[in-house]
């Protein structure tokens, strides 16, 4: 459009247009009026419930049942202590998200085959009669180990959530479990095996504004966390508060992150990180820095610097009563140590030096900058370092952030205010009760990503393969697959699995496969149109329930009363009333429900969370009741954490977690599992997939699809890097017009690449790889390094008629999943979703 | 209010990340004035797309070199501006209308177009340098950001300023809003020379801003304003 182009063509041109100095104020020309307010506005409260880690409020206003619009929080003026939480743009599309046209509207039964989205509407007794009568039967038959509710992180609610779907299974002896998320599997086994932690205690955001260097590796608060009192808007304060900090990002994109706040961007190659570790690594060791600056704190509250550290860590154990540490004992090996690694000397004297001349040529960072790295952080008296979660779903991310995580320990800066570890920063929120879902007999657990193949391979899977937790031993199967599927609020069904096209496979086993899938969600997602059996939701701006402020909302805490602004529409049902209704033809209804209706059980749960010593001090003060609190709508307070990585054991001497209670640079536990669990490259499988490996120390590993693989490189010569798009959260929000104008779904090229493929801003490429096809827009743009292409992940599967250049039907929704690969990681089993080769195509 | 009260908007762009909150939540009040949506539970509500109020424009450029050793080298910077409409003192959107529909309030001195006046020509389009008018094609009409009058009127910040999750805009009479931050820091890339129109718009520059006018940078997202 000739208008469009007039502000960026202004610009260019140096403002042509001119005018004279007229006055140019129509006075005589007709005003037009407010537009008279009509009827009267009701207002509620309710809350964005996604998974970005924060539950903003929003303040819905509603006239004779029909939402009118939505606004936030502007209940306060903005203070240091408590200030207002302002939803991002996700937030104040609610009210068409509310309205989509896809919404679902009444219970639906498959009538095609599955996957071909045919329904047909059903009541909702008939729908509830077919699922308990199928879990019933399936239970007798195979166990209560062949159910299995997936994944689930689309609606945090305190009351009607997905978890009333476990209270109904428990209520029926149980389901299977599963262990690990999509978020951050691989960091929580790397944080655990070197800090004892869960891979989110790095110090909080708020004292980085006392550190004199921050190192953010993959680190964007300003898009991840969009909340208006979430982590990006602590991040800014905290940044504008230490004026003058020296910020250096690591990413492959230039994100909102920087924009000016850093003092530089060092773009890398996706999942490359480790070799720049290991060159900042080299540079702190072999200057003989770390022995005049640091060794006194390594030797004292870390093992695995050096060989005398192992041997001394590996004759405590041998010492110990107990069976696990004297395995420990058997499989460790002192000659297999950080310093003779990373010097190449020792068992690994004829290795490459791990100079920054050798990660330069991986990295794609210029062995100038990682030597200035190197010195910023020995210069450093508080080195604040963060890896963003992106590290951790690479293949073997496990090892990458490990990796990551040795350069806080060489600092030997650990414990003060402003360092911190490389983990995310500490947060913590407030108390809100949920339903109880009761306890489950089931005890064993799959990692979170094997679910798909547990479909067909359960039977046999065990903790040598894969990692099953809560078997006998190693060797014990799991032995049951997995029958009935429940999906609520739910898109690992399909859409944020890896692989679309495998999982769409697996799903549409209706023999050997599944035998009910159920979808229980507000809109006909991708993972929906597989289901037997569809449960229409009631979406959150139709709900009553009880809300904090989520995972990783920042400094401020906070409680949401939620009332409903409009009933619930069509024939939609909570999923309370929903796991009620199926509950009843489990015959077990009573139990369920223990004869309360949803607003005895709201108040039940408020009373618990009003009484919480966590929420004391919230403002205002918690009214008696919960229909008094639904009338205030909204409470918060600050958290006040002031948490300094690791400070608890370096400072007051409190053991870590880990099997020797320091840091361990060697995990006794990752050595155990080297020796003892399956890996797909190994000693006696070197061919094998490259990454599967496990090693005690962190070690830089050439991954399949990696930027070193060599067997990828020519088919797939493309890095392709996902990342979380600011227009939706994961997949959610996707089906929201205003959203999809607002945040362009186009992948990013670096104009150097644009002019390497003949490729402009709106062309339409296929991306493709061995497992998929997709058709996306391209966006060029010098915010991408070169041989990266960056692409939101989140669009939904959409397949086409064409067929694609790998023989996939090519996916004209572009959904990132199309393309990534379903390849558990060695040690937490997890997702290495953002390992991704391509090639492209325009079309 | 008096004759010489005029309205105007702040935008730190030290701040802003780009985050839609304002356009996306202009949309939610836009629609409402522009599309009957008393039954959206059977109509859904309008997309509107191309029928932006405010808008976000990302500013960016820099070159890239790759080395020997295939490692980079870059200059890269960016930056957001969101921009609804200046409200300016003299607007050029005014002046082209051939009807007397742009009109400038004396009272507020918002820029409002009376839309029973408006024949759809799109002369204010085309004269305006920041997009300020946007046609609204199924109804041939133009429209626009009207600075949230009504909201003003009770007290409130227009529903940009308010959504702002990182406080970055603000929205006053120019005296209060020049009490508050100064002058600013003088207009920058992607916006056009002030002396053409004389906006009501403050600006606090990000590190990154090029002057007003540069060439050195192009907007990056054009699919989204």
């Amino acid at each position: 459009m000739e208008r469009r182009s007039f502000l960026k063509m202004s610009a260019a041109l140096g403002c042509a247009a001119t005018v004279t100095g007229c006055n140019s104020s129509s006075d005589d020309a007709n005003v037009v009026p407010p537009t008279p307010p009509v009827g009267d506005e009701q207002i509620t409260w309710s809350s964005c419930l996604v998974n970005c880690g924060s539950n903003c409020p929003v303040k819905v206003f509603s006239r004779d049942g029909v939402i009118t619009r939505v606004e936030t929080d502007h209940d306060i003026t903005d203070g240091d202590d408590i200030y207002q939480v302002r939803a991002c743009a996700r937030g104040r599309s609610l009210r068409q998200r509310t309205y989509a046209v896809d919404r679902l509207k009444t219970p639906m039964k498959r009538v095609g085959k599955r996957g071909e989205g045919k329904f047909v509407p059903i009541t909702w007794d008939e729908a509830a009669k077919t699922i308990g009568t199928k879990l019933t039967s399936v239970i007798a038959e195979h166990g209560n180990k062949a159910i299995f509710r997936s994944y689930g992180s689309g609606a945090y609610y305190g009351f009607a959530s997905n978890a009333c779907f476990n209270r109904l299974f428990n209520l029926n002896g149980g389901c299977l479990n599963a262990y690990g998320n999509y978020s951050w599997a691989q960091q929580m086994e790397a944080a655990k095996h070197t800090f004892g932690t869960g891979s989110t205690s790095g110090s909080s955001t708020v004292t980085l504004s006392n550190s004199d260097f921050l190192l953010g590796i993959a680190y964007n608060p300003s898009e991840i966390r969009q909340s208006g009192s979430g982590e990006g808007y602590d991040y800014l304060k905290a940044l504008q508060k230490s004026n003058g900090l020296k910020v250096v990002m690591i990413d492959p994109r230039y994100t909102d992150s920087m924009l000016g706040k850093e003092s530089k961007w060092l773009p890398i190659r996706p999942g490359t990180d480790a070799a720049l570790a290991e060159a900042i690594a080299y540079q702190m060791i072999s200057t003989g820095w770390v022995d005049a600056n640091s060794l006194d704190f390594i030797n004292q509250f870390t093992v695995g610097y050096d060989a005398a550290s192992i041997a001394a860590q590996q004759a405590i154990f041998a010492a110990s009563s107990d069976k696990k540490e004297q395995e420990y004992a058997q499989v460790m090996n002192p000659d297999d140590n950080y310093r003779d690694y990373i010097l190449s000397a020792g068992i690994y004297a004829g290795e490459p030096l791990k100079t920054p001349e050798w990660a330069e040529k991986i990295t794609g960072i210029p062995e100038a900058q990682i030597k200035q790295i190197a010195d910023d952080l020995m210069a450093s008296q508080r080195p604040y370092i963060v890896v963003g979660a992106g590290v951790n779903r690479q293949a073997n991310g496990e090892q990458s952030m490990r990796a990551l995580y040795m350069l806080s320990v060489l600092t030997g800066k650990l414990g003060n205010l402003g360092a911190s570890n490389g983990e995310l920063p500490y947060m913590s929120g407030m108390y809100r009760a949920g339903i109880p879902a009761g306890s489950n007999p089931v005890k064993e657990s799959i990692s979170f990503f094997t679910w798909s193949e547990a479909i067909h391979n359960g039977k046999t899977m065990t903790a040598r393969t894969h990692g099953i937790r809560g078997t006998d031993d190693l060797d014990t199967p799991l032995g049951t697959n997995i029958k009935v599927i429940i999906s609520a609020s739910d898109s690992s069904l399909l859409n944020q699995h890896a692989e679309i096209n495998n999982t769409a496979d697996i799903l549409r086993d209706e023999e050997n496969g599944v035998e009910l899938i159920v979808s229980c969600d507000c809109w006909m997602t991708p993972g929906a149109k597989f289901a037997d059996i569809i449960l229409p939701d009631t979406s959150w701006l139709e709900s009553n329930d009880l809300v904090n402020d989520s995972y990783a909302s920042g400094a401020l805490g906070y409680i949401t009363a939620m009332k409903s602004a409009i009933d619930p529409m069509w024939d939609c049902k909570s999923m309370y009333e929903a796991a009620a209704l199926i509950a009843k033809y489990m015959g077990c209804e009573a139990e369920f429900t223990e004869g309360k209706t949803e607003a005895q059980w709201l108040e039940e749960l408020y009373q618990k969370t009003k009484d919480s010593s966590r929420n004391l001090g919230v403002v205002p003060a918690f009214p008696a009741t919960y229909k008094e609190a639904q009338a205030i709508g909204f409470f918060r307070k600050n958290m006040n954490d002031n948490h300094v990585a690791m400070q608890s054991y370096i400072k007051d001497g409190q053991a870590l977690t880990t099997p020797s209670g320091k840091i361990e640079i060697y995990s006794a536990e990752l050595a155990w599992r080297a020796a003892n669990w399956t890996q797909e490259n190994s000693a006696q499988n070197p061919s094998g997939i490259k990454g599967d490996t496990i090693t005690p120390i962190p070690q830089y590993t050439v991954t399949w699809d990696g930027y070193e693989d060599e067997d990828t490189k020519v088919d797939y010569p493309i890095q392709l890097a996902g990342y979380h798009t600011k227009g939706r959260t994961h997949s959610s929000y996707h089906n929201v017009p205003w959203l999809r104008e607002a945040v362009e779904d186009a992948v990013w090229v670096n104009p150097m690449d644009a002019a390497l493929h003949g490729l402009s801003s709106g062309d339409k490429i296929e991306m493709y790889n061995q497992r998929g096809s997709i058709a996306v827009k391209v966006r060029v743009t010098p915010r991408v390094a070169p041989g990266v292409f960056a692409l939101g992940q989140g669009a939904w599967y959409s397949p086409g008629n064409t067929v694609g250049s790998t023989g996939h039907t090519l996916d004209e929704g572009g959904a990132i999943n199309s393309l990534t690969r379903y390849q558990p990681s060695p040690v937490a089993k997890g997702n290495p979703q953002h390992t991704i080769r391509v090639a492209i195509k325009k079309i | 209010m008096t004759e010489s009260t005029q309205y105007g908007f702040y935008v730190d762009s030290t701040k802003c990340t780009g985050c839609k909150a304002c356009h996306v939540s202009c949309k939610d009040r836009q629609s409402n004035n522009i599309r009957n949506n008393s039954n959206p539970q059977d109509n859904s509500l309008p997309a509107l797309n191309g029928v932006t109020w405010r808008r976000v424009y990302e500013y960016g450029g820099g070159d890239w070199t790759v080395g020997n050793n295939g490692c980079f080298e870059q200059n890269v910077f960016a930056y957001y501006m969101s921009i609804g409409c200046n409200h300016c003192s003299e607007p050029v959107c005014v002046k082209a209308c051939p009807t007397g529909a742009m009109h400038k309030r004396r009272e507020d001195g918002l820029v409002h177009v009376a839309q029973d006046i408006c024949i759809g020509c799109e002369s204010c389009a085309r004269a305006c340098p920041y997009d300020a008018p946007q046609i609204d094609r199924e109804r041939k009409v133009m429209t626009k950001c009207d600075g949230c009058f009504e909201r003003i009127a009770e007290g409130r910040k227009p529903v940009c300023v308010e959504s702002c999750p990182l406080r970055a805009l603000d929205f006053d009479t120019m005296e209060n809003l020049r009490a508050k931050y100064g002058e600013g820091d003088g207009h920058i890339a992607p916006l056009p020379s002030p002396s053409i129109t004389s906006p009501n718009l403050i600006i606090k520059a990000n590190v990154n801003g090029r002057p007003a006018g540069s060439g050195e940078g192009s907007i990056l997202n054009p699919s989204e304003v």
